[in-house]
């Protein structure tokens, strides 16, 4: 049975600028990741095996591709006559304006948390990779009989957002404390929160009123001791994704076995926008190891510790080592290439050589490089 | 209900005996294809590349995964307000409950159904057949004609044409004479079993043919025949591109290992002509450290640590360090384990290969030819640690750990 009483809100946009290479012409949503995703499937899938059926996903900017991603949201069951997926762009009411920050965007949508019926709103950010319980999250938050929960991830902070939040708990779970700065060791924010629908609109609506500065602000330092604010702690995989080098190691992490089962966990999977290629081919002479492989590959070199996405080809002789290889990117043959992200149909030269002996190198799309 | 101008008739009823084990518990049209598909996907994408929106899928035995694979169309593009895809299994009526007698009585039987739409055409289709078609272009052609009927031919080589209903036609295409699995063929043109029919001549004819006691109920044997006679309008349309029968465990393998013919134009890819598939939901393959592949395809959900060559991998197969697959095809699901060896064979799906097994053998390792063949393991077995399959032996039962079959 699945009667959920949770609305799910995305953000698609948000923490672009951290990959503004690579979100030029899209959206951090829209960000390809792990041979056939985008980002905002993790969100997605996570919210729709959590039981939610009804999710808006509000935009700002470059959202075309996401668009056309989600489409009416078929390959997350989020096609529904009740609830089902909204596109919520800015401009979405009358007095609505391109927003500045998730205070701005909230308040833009409210008409659409007004009409809601649900009694809890999941809020989440598309950077963030991991395969999250929402259904555990939720029984928590009742469990807890908490205000808001926000979920958690325990280690070195990531350092790309610079008002990225981790938490001190009481006790029994309740935060106590929140802080701003660069911490090891600790519980960080994974950008995904548990709120009553009607307390989100009228912390919104009070913040607004009082020319408030953000939603965090208005929550957890404003609230602290007003609210009861639970963490929960995500006790799987995750990656934050705040830069290129972050955005390159997430990929690569999922060559670990232990990586793949748990971010695609067979009980609770990863969706996503079906291309309909035919599986990848092998030629003669290929070699490939340790490597994760989308359909529609045409494979006749040789592929090391990488991550291919689909419809890539790599020539005969050529050798491509630790690394991300976007849709389409073509290799040539006896072309060497290695610590490169090559975004979507990227094309290197026949015996071109290309990458960094550290580091790695982002290669814009469309990009020929070599005659 | 709104006019449409085609209405397409997949007959998907029958067992495919030869393909045996594998098509114990599902019907042939519903038997796994190079890595993600399934046969049926084929004459679908082609209807929906086709702009054929409207397809009535003729079932009768073992329906069940067919119907939930069909399900409301969507993989193909065919959930449609109008029309979309049917399935149509035998039903009771007032005059007693039938079983479909034979191809053109599992017409007759729905004529009701493509009634509703009062089409121009109907287009009779079969789910055995691996190709890529555009229908558009023949049913132009059968309009350009004028024809009562139109029937897609292939050219078949000369010392094959005697396992093929042959069409003899004069240079303009009109058809003068069939020839079911002559002995001594006059022409090379094979029926592909596609039928483009004026619709109220179908109607007449499968009328007819329904009030006739000594007929078999056969479109090649009984309805094209009798519209010859009758001297309808009947002509060829030449396809010329790759098909393929996959009725026997040969052509199965066969047609399977094609995909990785380079001289075979069968591009599945195709932005300008896909084949859709039910797949979703996993993640991409994962060649390991010790994996060795070449020549092979393979899909979503599979791990390969062992060696690969001349193979295909479907969906969520696993093939761990040191086992060793050549010339095979390994359905969804199944799992070869380490140090197994699996040559000229089929698995079928969700079985499991133990340590050790061999399964196959290569045709030089046979010194009588004729006592070689594909080796298939049926779906959900599982063959014991150390266990040997001989060439050409089908397995429909759990074979023990050490034994030798």
């Amino acid at each position: 049975m699945i009667i959920s009483n949770t609305l799910g809100i995305v953000f698609a946009n948000a923490h672009d600028a951290l990959l503004k290479d690579m979100t030029k012409t899209s959206s951090m949503g829209a960000v390809n990741y792990g041979g056939r995703y985008r980002l905002i499937d993790f969100a997605l899938s996570n919210l729709s095996n959590g039981g939610v059926s009804k999710v808006g996903v509000i935009t700002k900017s470059n959202y075309y591709s996401l668009m056309a991603h989600i489409g009416n949201g078929k390959p997350w069951d989020l096609d529904r006559k009740k609830g089902g997926i909204n596109i919520l762009p800015p401009y979405i009411s009358p007095e609505a304006q391109v927003y500045k920050g998730r205070l701005e965007a909230i308040h833009g949508i409210l008409e659409y948390l007004e009409e809601s019926k649900e009694e809890n709103v999941v809020i989440c950010d598309s950077d963030v990779v991991a395969n999250i319980n929402i259904r555990n999250l939720l029984a928590y938050h009742k469990e807890k009989n908490a205000d808001i929960t926000v979920v958690t991830a325990y280690g070195k902070k990531p350092n790309g957002q610079k008002d990225m939040m981790h938490y001190d708990f009481g006790e029994d779970g309740r935060i106590i404390s929140v802080d701003f700065s660069p911490a090891e060791d600790c519980e960080y924010s994974l950008d995904t929160m548990v709120i009553g629908r009607e307390l989100l609109i009228d912390i919104v609506k009070a913040e607004f009123a009082t020319q408030g500065v953000s939603l965090s602000h208005g929550i957890f330092e404003k609230g602290l001791n007003k609210y009861r604010i639970y963490g929960y702690k995500h006790q799987g995989y995750s990656a934050v994704i705040d830069s290129i080098e972050s955005y390159f190691n997430a990929n690569l992490d999922l060559l670990s076995k232990e990586v793949r089962n748990d971010v695609f966990n067979k009980n609770n999977p990863i969706y996503t926008n079906s291309r309909d290629d035919m599986p990848a081919k092998y030629g003669l002479k290929s070699k490939v190891k340790n490597a994760i492989i989308a359909d529609g590959c045409i494979i006749e070199g040789t592929v090391k510790n990488s991550v291919l996405f689909r419809g890539v080809k790599v020539g005969a002789g050529a050798v491509v080592e630790n690394c991300v290889l976007m849709h389409g990117a073509e290799i040539g043959a006896g072309a060497k290439v290695s610590n490169v992200i090559a975004d979507n149909f990227v094309k290197i030269s026949d015996n071109k050589e290309v990458g960094a002996q550290t580091g790695v190198v982002y290669i814009e799309k469309n990009t020929l490089i070599g005659g | 209900m709104k006019k449409t101008e085609c209405v397409a008739m997949l007959l998907a009823g029958g067992q495919g005996s030869r393909l045996g084990v594998l098509t114990q518990k599902i019907a042939k049209p519903a038997v796994p294809y190079g890595g993600k598909y399934r046969i049926i996907d084929f004459p679908l994408s082609n209807c929906a590349n086709s702009g054929i929106t409207t397809v009535g899928i003729l079932t009768q035995y073992q329906p069940l995964e067919l119907s939930d694979y069909v399900a409301s169309g969507k993989f193909w593009d065919l959930d449609r307000r109008n029309g979309g895809v049917h399935v149509l299994p035998p039903y009771q009526q007032i005059s007693g409950a039938n079983w479909y007698r034979g191809t053109a009585n599992a017409i007759y039987q729905n004529l009701n159904f493509i009634e509703r739409y009062d089409p121009e055409h109907v287009l009779i289709l079969s789910g055995d057949h691996i190709y890529k078609m555009d229908y558009a272009k023949m049913i132009a052609q059968h309009k350009e004609n004028n024809a009562d009927c139109t029937i897609s031919v292939i050219d078949v080589p000369l010392e094959e044409a005697s396992r093929f209903g042959i069409i003899n036609c004069n240079p303009d295409g009109t058809i003068y004479e069939f020839e079911e699995k002559p002995k001594q063929p006059k022409s090379t043109l094979a029926s592909m079993g596609i039928y483009v029919f004026n619709w109220d001549k179908l109607k007449k004819y499968l009328t007819e043919d329904e009030a006739n006691e000594t007929s078999s109920n056969d479109f090649g044997k009984d309805v094209l025949p009798a519209m010859l006679n009758d001297g309808c309008k009947m002509m060829v349309y030449r396809f010329n591109d790759y098909w393929k029968d996959v009725g026997t465990i040969e052509s199965l393998w066969d047609a399977n290992l094609d995909l990785l013919n380079p001289k075979i134009d069968l591009n599945l890819s195709d932005p300008n002509w896909k084949i859709y598939s039910g797949t979703q939901g996993l993640p991409p393959q994962y060649m390991g450290e010790s994996a060795d592949v070449e020549n092979s395809l393979v899909t979503v959900g599979c791990d390969v640590n062992g060696k690969l060559d001349y193979s295909v991998l479907f969906e969520n197969v696993t093939v761990e360090e040191g086992a060793v697959v050549e010339y095979s095809l390994i359905m969804p699901g199944s799992v070869i384990k380490k140090g197994a060896v699996v040559r000229y064979a089929i698995v079928a799906e969700n079985a499991v290969v133990e340590e050790g097994a061999v399964i196959g053998q290569s045709p030089e390792e046979i010194s009588n030819i004729d006592n070689w063949g594909i080796a298939v393991v049926g779906d959900g077995l599982t063959i014991g640690k150390g266990a040997v399959i001989t060439a050409g032996k089908m397995i429909t039962e759990d074979v023990k750990e050490g034994e030798t079959v």
